[in-house]
């Protein structure tokens, strides 16, 4: 097993071990208390799940490796939308972006990393297909 | 995998960010609260007696930039935590908002009592109650919300952003 040397890969799985350490944080620092079983869990899982995921895409040089970063940070964004919305998610609600300034941090990374597995997506394919061309 | 299905592939991939990032970002600045207490500042409201009806009244949000008419925070001359259901003989009794729970959440005080709450988590958090005594901003973290309580009786309050958050103060004569 080979660690990735590409910049887009590399910065995919930086900026999902820093969404993940957030989360981590808020867990640690108060979300493990809420009543709500599913709320605490799910911020210790997404930390789990970004190692993972950034462990996946600078490990494993399959084409679709990006894919792992990839759901995680956009389900990510989409738990935080809904938390921002009445019904909230699990029944838990949160407004704006608060916790400050965690929310706003885990929001900025989540999109990097989805915008950068998107990018190593493409590329990867990109870079294979140039190869292949090449030999033909 | 052929081109044309990768092709697909990374086209879903970039619909699947820019759609999870608008809603994201959208239903964050949707939600944002139009008046946040931050610290450095607190929240007054005074409740009165007259023919059995309670008003309360907060002054305009506060900003960052110190556009305020609230007053500057207050020293707060009284315990942090009591246990549940306790009665208190201070002038002002302070629970603290902290790891999702008011402390102490169930307080008695005496009529005339200011009960200062004051939020230590990182979370957003307000303060409200059915009859309308309570009725805070939102606090962010060092945001504190003082009212003076005049008439006895129960108030059942919560934080209505987490309403698992409750609590109650009986105001003794």
């Amino acid at each position: 097993m080979k660690l990735a040397t590409d910049p887009l890969r590399i910065t995919t799985a930086a900026v999902t071990v820093i969404l993940g350490a957030i989360h981590l944080q808020l867990y640690m620092e108060s979300y493990k208390d809420i009543p709500i079983d599913n709320i605490g869990r799910s911020f210790l899982l997404n930390a789990v799940a970004s190692l993972t995921a950034a462990a996946v895409v600078m490990l494993w040089s399959h084409q679709l490796a990006p894919v792992a970063p990839l759901l995680l940070a956009n389900s990510t964004l989409i738990a935080f939308g809904l938390s921002r919305t009445d019904r909230g998610i699990f029944g838990f609600t949160e407004r704006g972006w608060s916790p400050t300034p965690q929310a706003a941090a885990a929001v900025a990374a989540e999109i990097a990393a989805a915008v950068f597995a998107t990018l190593a997506l493409a590329t990867t394919r990109t870079t294979e297909t140039d190869i292949e061309s090449m030999r033909s | 995998m052929n081109n044309s299905t990768w092709r697909l592939v990374v086209v879903v991939a970039a619909l699947l960010t820019v759609g999870a990032t608008g809603f994201a970002l959208g239903a964050g600045l949707a939600s944002e609260p139009a008046s946040v207490s931050r610290p450095a500042t607190s929240v007054a409201a005074t409740s009165t007696t007259s023919a059995g009806t309670s008003t309360s009244t907060a002054p305009p949000a506060v900003d960052a930039d110190g556009q305020t008419s609230a007053p500057p925070s207050i020293a707060i001359s009284t315990v942090a935590a009591t246990p549940a259901g306790s009665a208190l003989t201070g002038e002002r009794v302070e629970i603290t908002i902290s790891n999702f729970a008011f402390v102490s959440a169930d307080v008695s005080v005496p009529a005339g009592t200011t009960v200062v709450f004051v939020n230590e988590d990182e979370a957003v958090h307000n303060v409200l109650s059915d009859d309308g005594q309570l009725q805070s901003p939102d606090l962010e973290r060092g945001g504190t919300y003082e009212v003076t309580l005049g008439q006895p009786g129960t108030i059942a309050y919560i934080c209505n952003i987490h309403q698992f958050m409750q609590g109650t103060i009986t105001v003794t004569p």
